[in-house]
């Protein structure tokens, strides 16, 4: 997890949150966000 | 015999750290398995771009490494490993130890901090040394349960032929009564302890023509110091 860059890490989590994905995934993204001090919010998609 | 029941003691102690450990390791191995199952996922998603295709196939590849690697260290621990004694090339062995310490570390908030800056070789049974640094590593652990900093590391004295092992904990320390019947057999502060893991730490070391001294200060926390021989250089 640590080796995604913080735009796929920010793609990945809200990605999960879309599908749905297991809580605890999104768990786990999100506290490497934290980790990071990325701000969820500040996300914009760049598919 | 005195040595038969040493040797079983030994054991049992063994056995003891590995089911204490090993709820820290199932723990440590769920989240790389969550996190593989979630990528997965995220890869079945059919608008996923093919570089990010590939960004999330590595780190999944990445994460089963890391549960598979938290699993073989401790099953390397748990194994039952012939005796045989051996020149330990002690960065080496402090840095297996502290690898196989850090889940039970991470789940209680310790930090494991190694410094090794000189190469030494000490001459000893490798797996024993390994358990007498295991033993030191959790207790120190256990001694801090707010979080904390565990530091292994050894300074190197050529002249005298020695090396000075230090573990250091921030932990809750012993006071002086405590310290005193440190490694007596059956003494404990424990609810859970059996008395018996700091005596195979002491035999082991002992066994190894090493040294041990302890200093602690209650609520500062503890130091063990193992002076060992340095075995010369092949």
């Amino acid at each position: 997890m640590e080796q995604l860059s913080d735009e796929l890490l920010l793609d990945a989590y809200h990605a999960a949150h879309k599908f749905e994905l297991d809580p605890e995934f999104i768990q786990l993204l999100s506290a490497e966000l934290k980790r990071r001090q990325l701000n969820p919010e500040s996300y914009r998609n760049t598919a | 015999t005195q040595n038969r029941m040493q040797e079983e003691i030994i054991h049992a102690e063994k056995m003891k750290v590995v089911s204490e450990i090993a709820a820290s390791v199932a723990h440590e191995v769920r989240n790389p398995l969550t996190s593989v199952r979630g990528f997965i996922q995220l890869l079945s998603d059919p608008a996923l771009s093919d570089w990010k295709r590939k960004e999330f196939s590595a780190i999944t590849l990445e994460e089963l490494d890391r549960a598979e690697s938290i699993i073989s260290d401790y099953l390397s621990l748990a194994k039952p490993q012939i005796e045989r004694l051996e020149p330990i090339v002690l960065e080496e062995a402090l840095a297996k130890a502290s690898q196989i310490l850090s889940s039970y570390a991470n789940l209680q908030n310790v930090e494991i901090v190694t410094d090794i800056k000189l190469p030494a070789t000490v001459y000893g049974s490798k797996s024993k040394f390994r358990q007498a640094i295991i033993n030191i590593g959790k207790n120190a652990i256990e001694a801090m349960p707010g979080g904390g900093m565990l530091t292994l590391t050894y300074t190197v004295n050529e002249p005298n032929q020695i090396v000075t092992i230090t573990i250091a904990d921030t932990g809750i320390g012993m006071n002086e009564e405590q310290l005193n019947r440190l490694g007596s057999p059956y003494y404990t502060t424990k609810d859970k302890g059996t008395g018996l893991g700091t005596m195979v730490i002491f035999s082991v070391i002992r066994g190894m023509n090493g040294k041990i001294e302890v200093r602690s200060k209650e609520g500062e926390g503890t130091t063990y110091f193992i002076t060992l021989p340095l075995t010369q250089h092949a």
